[in-house]
């Protein structure tokens, strides 16, 4: 065959070479045992491929943002743009006196520009699993690369967004006069508190989501609704059935230590809101894992 | 002999036919996969599904390259995604060794508003490479896709062609130890094309290659081995590439192609001789190199034809002509009259190599407003050769071989 001839000449002059390449190469093996027979292989992977994911996340991060802004006139201003417009709305409907809200301990307008900001840290942490997967769609059935990576992507989207309502958020407070202190250390916390909320519920849905548009289609809404069971745009009420879903949502403890930070006035339900916390990282590794088991699945049932 | 970089062992898949139900077993594989518990119905077909790769075996070691041939629909992407990773085998198991390369589709993951420079990076992430990589091959990269003077420009600004060039630029420049290549390099002017062959045999002496192809030549000059795909079963045990190329083309229709009768003349009849044999309908007559070969034609001609010139074309299985018989003035001169006209054309060892061959004849008639084509048939007979040679270009010269 024409090749033999190359091959023996490689053969002499690589003998050496390949000797050595094969001691570092990594070998990847596919079958199809159930991947939760091996544990320990599986977090062991698991580790090394968000070891992996992290430049590559990065550069998938850096691509989104960039590509987003750099084909719109006003870039970085569409990022806030919704929940300005939202406690905007909330501030009319409150000082026209078309709604009736109980007072709350700040003026309305830090209550509402806190909370819509808040919220909206929240739901982009909840709905960027999904919208990331499905837009990487295209990529996941040709390139094989840790879908981690895309979720994490999303992360540091929803981070470098969240950071800037952040900013914001100290403006305002600023020009009410309301000065830095302690709290506004421990707030960004908190935003990274209800990052990971999202991003556990987010990662849940988003093998299902895949499948199946619905959930898509109705995670907004559903989102909408969670809205009036916390603390967004209103105080936490005193009593009734209202006051016993406030008390379960687990974003309550969050948005009130959150306001609490900023405007310092004491330290809000510390305890319950590190709780949260704690259960959510439990929980974002059995999602990790779910997502794991079913990012094969998906590309084989979305394919092409 | 090379480490062996690629082994795939009675590898299977199956699809679904149907989107709605391929949902239903998705969920339904979701949970059981949940449960840890070996998928039963992984290994046995559900409703509407089927094997759309069953029992695949080959090894591929460093410096080989293994065509992958066979029709649309055969398995060859599939089994490719299934080496890459992308899909797992439902049967089987396959080891790969190595960074893997996969140009399944180049410029996947281009984003359309960044520039060139700004994907090489991305691309250059998704296939495995560092920041410090891709910087350090950057300039190479830039110059093998000969995109100098567009590499700042947003790659929706770039034609097919461009993206194209800068996809295999990024994908070869990866270092690769296994190299999946799907039909790549289809697009692309010849000058590139040529280009990105010379790296490929390059790369070849570093790497392990899966080359998926329709294109016979490409496979006879790039594969060591090849498997051919039926059904999702490979049907070429013996990994050889002269037949593996053969079964190829054997499992092709192959039927007269497009007709063009202009109303002056029609062809009645077209028949294949050599000595006492001859040939017959719906069987394709085979032939030997030493044999001799006879086309007897006859046409019809509707009205006398001033200056003839009657021409035969001899085409590959590909369909490109590779030898033509242009001297019919040279036997014939003067008008043909109108009514039947008969001739036989003689042809004295013809030394193709073997395999399958056909014929496109036409009739010209020159006139003073200039040439007309009267009558034109793709491919109106086949023949097959027979022998023992073996080649991937149709003709063997007649030499003569001196040793002083």
């Amino acid at each position: 065959m024409r090749h033999e001839a190359q091959f023996t000449y490689f053969c002499v002059s690589l003998a050496s070479d390949a000797f050595n390449i094969q001691a570092a190469l990594k070998t990847s093996i596919y079958t199809p045992d159930p991947l939760l027979r091996h544990p320990r292989k599986m977090l062991r992977d698991m580790l090394a491929d968000l070891q992996m994911s992290r430049q590559l996340a990065f550069q998938l991060a850096l691509r989104d943002i960039r590509s987003q802004y750099r084909q719109s006139l006003l870039g970085f201003f569409w990022m806030i743009a919704l929940p300005l417009a939202n406690a905007l709305i909330w501030i009319l409907l409150k000082n026209t006196g078309v709604i009736s809200l109980a007072d709350v301990e700040i003026p309305y307008a830090l209550f509402a520009l806190s909370g819509t900001l808040m919220w909206s840290v929240f739901t982009d942490a909840t709905l960027s699993p999904i919208t990331q997967m499905m837009n990487a769609k295209s990529i996941l059935v040709k390139i094989n690369f840790p879908a981690e990576a895309v979720i994490l992507s999303g992360l540091y989207q929803t981070g470098f967004q969240a950071a800037i309502k952040i900013l914001i958020l100290f403006c305002a407070w600023q020009s009410y006069g309301i000065h830095f202190h302690w709290g506004w250390i421990l707030f960004p916390l908190v935003v990274m508190a209800l990052i990971l909320v999202g991003t556990v519920l987010g990662l849940l849905l988003t093998p299902a989501g895949m499948l199946y548009s619905d959930i898509q289609k109705v995670l907004p809404l559903a989102l909408q609704l969670l809205m009036f069971a916390t603390p967004v745009v209103f105080a936490v009420p005193a009593e009734g059935f209202a006051a016993r879903i406030f008390a379960w949502n687990p974003m309550t403890p969050l948005f009130l230590t959150g306001r609490h930070c900023l405007s310092g006035q004491s330290a809000g339900p510390l305890w319950a809101s590190a709780m949260v916390c704690a259960i959510a990282v439990l929980l974002l590794l059995i999602v990790w894992v779910a997502f794991r088991l079913a990012k094969p699945i998906i590309v084989e049932r979305i394919g092409a | 002999m090379n480490e062996i970089l690629i082994s795939a062992n009675n590898v299977s898949k199956k699809f679904c036919r149907d989107l709605r139900t391929s949902l239903r077993y998705g969920i339904r594989d979701l949970l059981v996969s949940y449960t840890g518990m070996a998928n039963r119905a992984g290994a046995v077909l559900r409703e509407r599904e089927f094997w759309a790769v069953q029992d695949v075996s080959f090894k591929v070691r460093r410096g080989e390259c293994l065509g992958l041939i066979g029709h649309n629909g055969s398995g060859k992407s599939t089994l490719l995604k299934m080496l890459n990773g992308i899909l797992r085998p439902d049967k089987g198991r396959i080891e790969m060794r190595g960074r893997v390369g996969a140009l399944i589709e180049l410029g996947a993951g281009f984003n359309p508003v960044l520039t060139g420079r700004e994907n090489i990076f991305n691309n250059g992430a998704l296939l495995g490479m560092s920041r410090s990589d891709v910087r350090s091959k950057i300039e190479e990269i830039v110059e093998f896709s000969e995109l100098d003077e567009f590499i700042d420009s947003p790659v929706s600004f770039y034609s097919s062609g461009m993206r194209m060039r800068l996809g295999f630029s990024i994908a070869v420049h990866s270092d690769p130890d296994i190299l999946l290549l799907d039909e790549v390099l289809a697009v692309g002017d010849l000058g590139f094309a040529l280009k990105c062959y010379n790296k490929m045999d390059e790369l070849q002496q570093k790497t392990a290659m899966v080359f998926v192809s329709h294109s016979m030549p490409k496979i006879a000059r790039m594969a060591t081995g090849i498997v051919v795909m039926k059904e999702g079963r490979s049907i070429n045990p013996s990994f050889d590439v002269s037949e593996g190329i053969s079964q190829y083309y054997d499992a092709q229709n192959f039927t007269p192609g497009q007709r063009y009768e202009s109303g002056v003349a029609e062809l009645i009849g077209i028949a294949l001789r050599s000595g006492e044999r001859s040939s017959q309908a719906g069987k394709i007559f085979a032939l030997s190199e030493e044999e001799t070969l006879k086309i007897d034609l006859t046409i019809k001609l509707h009205r006398p034809v001033q200056n003839p010139k009657l021409w035969l074309v001899f085409l590959d299985r590909e369909q490109r002509g590779f030898a033509e018989v242009g001297n019919f003035d040279k036997f014939h001169s003067g008008p043909l009259s109108q009514g039947l006209f008969s001739c036989s054309i003689e042809l004295e060892r013809l030394s193709l190599n073997p395999g399958l061959y056909s014929i496109t004849l036409g009739l010209h008639e020159e006139a003073v407003s200039g040439r007309h084509q009267l009558l034109r048939i793709q491919s109106a007979v086949y023949f097959k050769m027979n022998g023992d040679k073996q080649g991937w270009v149709p003709i063997q010269l007649p030499t003569r071989w001196q040793f002083p």
